[in-house]
């Protein structure tokens, strides 16, 4: 079957959001109560909702990586009145991110319903199971997840800022709408209600920013912004507001309270959806609204942003040291890897915005792995306290473990796994920075991002160590392929992404080099 | 001075004065009569003076069409017309209508007289039919208000009209209903209309001291009156060569503040609690409070609109008093708000915390002002009257307006639940509901424009505040009622669905086709 080229954008996103709207509807006029294994037609249902969110998920990651192949876009007038057209597009800055968010996505649902099949009362129960895990909530998870997939997906592709800003919090309140029934008795604020309330806060700054680059240049189309002549004195103050709003949604230190809670409280897919989703999209807003679009005022700022990339990637070592709760550790070290992202980002060389496209993709790779990984361990505990004593994962369930290390090895940067150019890039392109940057602030960011790096490396071990080695080897564990099909095939491939980035990056660098023409707009 | 009356452009006004002086009659005849007149006949006569008065303000919605023309009247060849109508004040007008149209039909039942205890069944009727007719001619005079408000180009009529409109709702939500204890507690409302009054009358006493004339201009005749003594004089006051530029900001924010004074500004009364008890009693009586209460607000974003396009075009620089009492509500609304349980009281801050946003663009005097607050405030108005409605159906059918009641609504009636979730939304600014997100980035243009970089770091908090406001009721729609006990269907009769239905109807097709972004 020949599929018009067309036709990709169009399925990549209509497929998850009406197929999203679809299971919320059902959900809402279903009567079902109680879907328990008394219930079979809810059982069936909550199946079915499964295959379908599934389904539509794998077709969706397809249409993307169609478009992402074709780089088609498309085009149509919207709100004529102030010139804002739904124009969506993918190019070689948005292809590799498309397709990572659309796999993170797939991921998401799939661990989701990996959980349904098999959440059969087990012999570690979990002393509070969260609400959302409950059987009745699966389908409603479905929807949610596929929804921020959807908007995700629209927020990567669009070409037009006011499109772009509307599909990022749509998001963020789809993901709120995901993770808000998890939070705990002993909580004093919902995680998910601090997050929406920081982030909303974020996007009305990101309003704000947007109006005025859209009232100084009169248009909101991003490639017109991108090739608008103006000086850094008119910059800065925009760019300033924007970094602040996205910032709060990458999330860049000191704003990023909110996802240490979050990770400790949401489902595994809502997790897999922050670290796989939400991160690529701001981190590629990041990219249109302000290196493209904003370069002088990026420049004025650079130093501030780096210094605070940098800071983040200690503040989050030091901490993922002492941290208790393993779901929290995995949090921390994914602000870190932000961080040496956005350091790479601030650097404004060629290399420094390669490495920020490649880590993007790299950190989603490692993070989804991980965190799911660590879902599946906290699912078998029944917690994810650090403190308790558990089995060593090396003795009970060695395939587990093996992909446990991977994981964790990636995180801290080895070397042929995919989180080692993310670390060695953006201490290599800080050493160097662009000539309009301050060289020695950045050679001490580098620095400093290098015993950034020494630090997770400590936080890997201490996490090996008190999960993996050791001589217990009660209570039990499920080992990987003793339990459902789609838990393992997720795994397995997120291994195998993770290890083909860091042996072979070439075709990534390859086409973000073209991206790096798309952001430099031809400056050297 | 000649002045040229141009008796169509008034169309709105007359047609309600035409209103209420037929219902006048009726009562005046009911009360020599000493019979009844029917309900019906009084509703009518209102009604077709409302009708009336839409058909006459909907011209002003399209400035260049033929017979359109210039929407002016009572106009002087020196001074620019002292009434003039552009989309903008069309819209307000229409919306000012359409709030006492959802207040007479979907409200009807709600709003009936209260029950008089006199000796004869005769003597009760009449009564009853003054009781009606009085009413009826104070809604009526509070539209009157609120629809020339917008339009009025002196700082006088301006005046005039906004208190025309906040004592006609004062004293329709004073009058006592029966059986209800709250009677001497709303007549606190009384103070606050009186110190309403009072500000701005000293405001405009202020601007006329400054600017040495009442009249303010009318942006149709802008250009055509450079040079005439208006623009002349305002120019010189705020060029400063004539030292009285600050007398005419103090003036305007004396108008504004003094405008909000009276309702806008009242639930966050929190420390003087005697006259925020007395207003939280009065939006929340049954008789539509919230909805009514709707008109002063129009009336004040009239008056506002007015008074910073007049400033607007002689370049006067932003009002940041205005700025501040706008976020302070807003802020303050807000913090209220997410404490309270009580869905009336709900909705009262929500109104309060809307108006704070319609202000802030005013505020920032540019170019851009009024069309942004306008955008926002019709938005804001068919959300709360979709809100409303919802709300009052829930306290009649429940005897209850606890926040508790909407516990599951999403689920237990998904129609009503989806349509009071697409209210929240747009109030929230929100997507999906993408007219209210485009609305509040619209607000803040004129703050960007104007490079008031404080007030956009403000509203960025005040933001993150509205949506907790709006997204902690949401959430109570989608969650399960905790404990046991099931809950008490919410019904609504059919002339409220019919609102609900068309204001959601309205409010999504706005988001799928933002074309009211003007």
């Amino acid at each position: 079957m020949n599929i018009p080229e067309y036709l990709w954008i169009p399925l990549a996103i209509g497929l998850p959001v009406l197929t999203g709207i679809a299971l919320l509807a059902a959900d809402l006029t279903a009567r079902h109560r109680r879907p328990d294994d008394s219930n079979a037609p809810a059982r069936r249902w909550s199946v079915l909702g499964s295959a379908l969110a599934i389904a539509t998920a794998a077709l969706t990651l397809a249409a993307s990586i169609g478009a992402a192949i074709t780089q088609v876009s498309l085009d149509l007038s919207w709100i004529p009145a102030i010139g804002v057209r739904f124009h969506l597009g993918v190019d070689s800055l948005s292809a590799a991110l498309v397709v990572t968010a659309a796999t993170a996505g797939l991921v998401a649902v799939a661990v989701s319903s990996a959980r349904e099949d098999t959440d059969t009362p087990s012999a570690h129960p979990a002393p509070e199971p969260p609400a959302a895990r409950s059987g009745r909530g699966a389908v409603r998870q479905h929807g949610w997840i596929l929804l921020a997939i959807g908007a995700g997906l629209i927020a990567l592709m669009a070409r037009d800022a006011v499109v772009l800003v509307i599909a990022l919090q749509s998001t963020l309140l789809a993901l709120w709408a995901l993770t808000h029934g998890t939070s705990r008795a002993d909580d004093a604020v919902n995680p998910a209600t601090r997050f929406i309330l920081v982030t909303t806060a974020g996007s009305a700054l990101i309003f704000g920013g947007v109006i005025a680059r859209a009232t100084q240049t009169g248009t909101t189309d991003l490639t017109a912004w991108a090739t608008a002549g103006d000086t850094a004195g008119t910059q800065w103050p925009l760019a300033l507001v924007l970094l602040i709003g996205l910032g709060t949604m990458v999330p860049l230190w000191p704003l990023h309270t909110w996802a240490p809670a979050l990770h400790s409280r949401a489902s595994t897919g809502g997790s897999v959806l922050i670290v796989g989703v939400l991160a690529t999209v701001a981190v590629h807003a990041l990219l249109r609204l302000v290196v493209a679009a904003l370069p002088h005022g990026l420049s004025t700022l650079a130093p501030i942003l780096g210094g605070l990339a940098v800071v983040g990637v200690i503040w989050a070592g030091l901490i993922a040291l002492i941290e208790r709760d393993l779901a929290r550790v995995v949090a921390w070290v994914s602000i870190a890897h932000l961080g040496l992202i956005l350091l790479a980002l601030s650097t404004g060389t060629a290399t420094g915005l390669q490495i920020a496209l490649l880590g993007t993709v790299a950190h989603a790779a490692i993070l989804t792995l991980l965190v799911t990984v660590t879902g599946e361990l906290t699912r078998q505990w029944g917690s994810s306290d650090l403190a308790t004593a558990r089995a060593a994962l090396r003795e009970v369930a060695p395939r587990l473990g093996f992909v446990f290390i991977l994981a964790v090895a990636a995180a801290i940067g080895l070397p042929g796994l995919a989180g080692f150019w993310t670390e060695f890039g953006a201490i290599v392109s800080s050493w160097s920075p662009a000539a309009d940057r301050a060289e020695g602030w950045f050679r001490l960011f580098a620095v400093l991002a290098a015993l950034g790096a020494v630090l997770l490396v400590c936080v890997g071990v201490r996490v090996l160590r008190e999960v993996w080695s050791g001589d217990r080897n009660r209570p039990a564990l499920t080992d990987l392929g003793r339990r459902g099909l789609s838990s393992t095939a997720v795994l397995v491939l997120l291994a195998i992404l993770v290890v083909a980035i860091g042996v072979y990056p070439i075709p990534l660098l390859d086409l973000t080099s073209d991206a790096v023409d798309i952001l430099l707009g031809g400056r050297p | 001075m000649m002045l040229e009356v141009r008796i169509v452009a008034l169309a709105p006004i007359w047609a309600l004065l035409a209103a209420v002086a037929v219902v006048l009659l009726m009562l005046v005849a009911a009360e020599l009569m000493r019979r009844s007149v029917p309900r019906a006949a009084i509703r009518s006569v209102a009604a077709l003076g409302v009708a009336g008065a839409a058909a006459g303000a909907i011209p002003g919605l399209f400035p260049s069409a033929p017979g359109g023309g210039d929407r002016g009247a009572l106009c002087a060849p020196d001074h620019g017309c002292l009434y003039a109508v552009g989309p903008e004040q069309a819209v307000l007008q229409l919306l000012a209508l359409g709030v006492l149209a959802v207040v007479a039909v979907a409200l009807g039942a709600a709003a009936s007289p209260p029950a008089v205890r006199h000796r004869t069944p005769s003597s009760t009727g009449v009564n009853r039919t003054l009781h009606e007719g009085a009413r009826t001619i104070l809604q009526l005079f509070a539209a009157v208000g609120a629809v020339t408000a917008p339009a009025a180009r002196d700082v006088l009529s301006l005046v005039l009209a906004l208190n025309l409109t906040l004592i006609s709702v004062t004293v329709i939500l004073v009058e006592p209903a029966a059986g209800h204890r709250h009677g001497d507690r709303r007549a606190r409302l009384l103070p606050l209309a009186a110190v309403s009054t009072a500000l701005t009358l000293v405001g405009a006493a202020l601007w006329i001291a400054a600017t040495g004339t009442p009249f303010l201009g009318s942006p149709m005749v802008s250009t055509s009156a450079q040079g005439s003594p208006v623009a002349g004089a305002t120019e010189a006051v705020l060029n400063g060569s004539v030292p009285s530029g600050a007398l005419l900001v103090t003036a305007a924010v004396l108008i504004i503040a003094g405008a909000l004074a009276g309702f806008v500004l009242a639930p966050i009364h929190g420390w003087t609690p005697r006259a925020g008890a007395a207003v939280q009693t009065a939006i929340s009586s049954p008789k539509g409070g919230h909805i009514l209460v709707l008109l002063p607000v129009l009336a004040t974003a009239g008056v506002a609109l007015v008074l910073t396009d007049a400033l607007a075009r002689f370049g006067a620089p932003p009002l940041t008093p205005v700025a501040v009492i706008a976020l302070v509500i807003l802020l303050g609304a807000g913090v209220m708000a997410l404490r309270q349980r009580d869905l009336h009281r709900l909705v009262g801050y929500s109104t309060a915390l809307q108006a704070g946003w319609v202000l802030l663009p005013l505020a920032a005097v540019g170019a851009s002002s009024g069309a942004s607050a306008v955008s926002h405030l019709s938005l804001v108005i068919v959300a709360t009257v979709l809100v409303t409605i919802v709300v009052i159906g829930t306290a009649t059918a429940t005897g209850s307006a606890d926040l508790g009641e909407h516990h599951d609504l999403i689920r237990r009636q998904p129609a009503l639940g989806v349509a009071l979730g697409v209210g929240l939304l747009t109030l929230a600014g929100l997507p999906p509901a993408v007219a209210g997100v485009l609305a509040k980035m619209l607000v803040l243009q004129p703050v960007v424009d104007a490079g008031l970089w404080w007030i956009l770091a403000a509203a960025a908090l005040g933001y993150a505040l509205t949506a907790a406001v709006y997204l902690r009721w949401l959430m109570v729609t989608i969650t399960s009622r905790p404990g046991p006990g099931a809950p008490t269907p919410i019904g609504l009769s059919w002339p409220q669905w019919l609102v609900v239905i068309l204001a959601a109807a309205a409010l999504v097709l706005g988001s799928v086709f933002p074309v009211w972004v003007w």
